[in-house]
């Protein structure tokens, strides 16, 4: 990874930016809450949105646009930006 | 950076009742609040832990658009609150601890060791004349006890008084007593201290009472300080004597039996294992006991084996112990003379040591097995040579000293 590409990382502040491993996930930049569930957790990154699915998800942490999630994650999903394009994972 | 405090130090667990919980969430992700534990209920109802710190700029966020209510308030600042809030327990446990130093600051048991000679009942009160007893107050001069205790009586050498704990332990060292000895300007018989077979006298003073080989009872006289004379004084009032008292001196040596008897097993048992095990752990907990294994030994006979892993006192009076149940099968077998020989030389060893003088000398040592059913008795048979003379003042009368 060059310097820019990890430059553009580091400060892709309304980007969605996730680290997942096992059954723990952390979310930043989170900007607005827009649906917490048992099974989904959907969140505004600013220019766009990223819902995580799966079951039993606890919200362990939030704190400083940062979200700590536990729970059996099944699948991560971003959607539309402000802008209107769209993306999935 | 705000000091917002920690989770540890004072957190409340809360439910908010309302509409738009996202909404409010994204207000205190804004508000740099911090939330843990968040559990959305129902469309209306969530729960989540912050710190109290942060739950008081919360309330001010929420003001009266939900209703909020505290679940419950950990932390160590919350438990200090709690305990603080309820005065009589502070006073209660004050009280205990006021009642536990006033009651360690007395004596509550005396533990008295090494007397011999001296009976404990005479030690107690001695140290009750000095102060000692149980009780009293620990604030005492031990060194006054000490010296108490030294001219009260006799034949201390050494005496050590220390506190462990609410107990006194008193440790005494008697002397040894030795026979006071004839003044020399007195005349004195040599007599025996012990019965046995006269040996050898040794007269330097005085004239032999006994012959060698006679049988003698303590007391006997064996050299006699009463000396006969023949005056060669004719006609002088001297003439009349016809003994003069002298200071006895010398060495009367007896030839003294002992009879000992030893019971010894006339077979050996054998356990040899069969194979089968049980393993199993033993805890005990203050009064509270169990044993796995023995719970499932059923064993006609067995060896038991234990090996302490945890044996605490204080916190908790706790015992942890692995054991071993290992299932044997008894057989006997006939002991060999030579082994049982060698097992009573170690017993009359172990005896002589303790009941016959150190400067006694082994003469003669025999043997007599006779056997029974199951046993087998050792007669042993020892004669020493001892040095019996004790010396005693002839009295006429009233005894002088």
């Amino acid at each position: 990874m060059s310097i820019k590409d990890e430059l553009l990382f580091d400060f892709s502040m309304n980007m969605p930016r996730l680290l997942i491993s096992g059954k723990t996930g952390i979310i930043d930049n989170v900007k607005k809450l827009v649906m917490i569930s048992e099974t989904n957790i959907i969140v505004d990154n600013g220019k766009r949105y990223t819902s995580i699915n799966g079951d039993s998800l606890i919200v362990k942490e939030l704190e400083e646009e940062r979200m700590l999630i536990t729970g059996e994650i099944k699948s991560i999903e971003f959607y539309i930006d402000k802008k209107g394009d769209t993306h999935e994972g | 950076m705000r000091d917002r405090g920690s989770f540890l130090e004072h957190c409340v667990k809360i439910r908010v009742e309302g509409f738009q919980q996202q909404k409010l969430l994204t207000e205190c992700v804004k508000a740099g609040i911090v939330l843990r534990q968040i559990l959305i209920k129902n469309e209306i109802e969530m729960t989540f832990i912050l710190t109290n710190w942060d739950y008081q700029h919360f309330l001010k966020l929420v003001k009266n658009r939900y209703r909020v209510t505290v679940l419950y308030e950990r932390g160590y600042k919350a438990v200090i609150h709690r305990i603080l809030r309820k005065k009589s327990t502070i006073i209660g446990f004050i009280i205990f601890v006021l009642l536990l130093f006033y009651q360690s600051s007395f004596v509550s048991e005396i533990r008295i060791t090494g007397y011999e000679t001296i009976t404990e009942k005479a030690v107690r009160d001695s140290l009750r004349e000095a102060g000692l007893y149980e009780g009293c107050s620990k604030n005492l001069d031990l060194n006054k006890v000490k010296l108490h205790i030294y001219q009260d009586l006799d034949n201390i050498t050494w005496i050590g008084v220390k506190y462990t704990g609410n107990m006194a332990k008193v440790s005494i060292v008697e002397g040894v007593k030795t026979p006071t000895p004839v003044d020399q300007s007195k005349p004195c018989d040599v007599v025996a201290g012990k019965e046995g077979y006269l040996d050898k006298v040794i007269a330097r003073e005085g004239k032999v009472a006994l012959n060698q080989g006679t049988y003698i009872k303590p007391g006997d006289v064996l050299i006699t300080g009463v000396v006969p004379i023949t005056s060669t004084a004719f006609g002088t009032s001297g003439s009349a004597l016809t003994e003069r008292r002298v200071h006895a001196a010398g060495e009367a040596y007896a030839k003294i039996p002992y009879r000992l008897f030893f019971y010894q097993e006339k077979y050996d048992l054998l356990k040899e294992p069969t194979g089968r095990e049980i393993y199993g752990l033993r805890v005990e907990f203050g009064n509270w006991k169990i044993n796995t294994a023995k719970c499932l030994n059923n064993y006609d006979s067995a060896v038991y084996k234990e090996k302490v892993l945890v044996k605490t006192i204080r916190p908790i009076p706790l015992l942890l112990a692995a054991v071993q149940i290992q299932e044997v099968e008894l057989s006997r077998q006939e002991r060999s003379q030579a082994e049982m020989k060698k097992e009573v030389n170690r017993l009359v060893r172990s005896t002589i040591k303790e009941k016959i003088p150190k400067n006694a000398q082994i003469l003669n040592k025999s043997l007599k097995f006779s056997s029974g059913e199951n046993i087998i008795g050792v007669a042993i048979m020892l004669e020493t040579l001892e040095e019996i003379g004790v010396e005693k003042e002839i009295t006429v009368g009233e005894s002088t000293n």
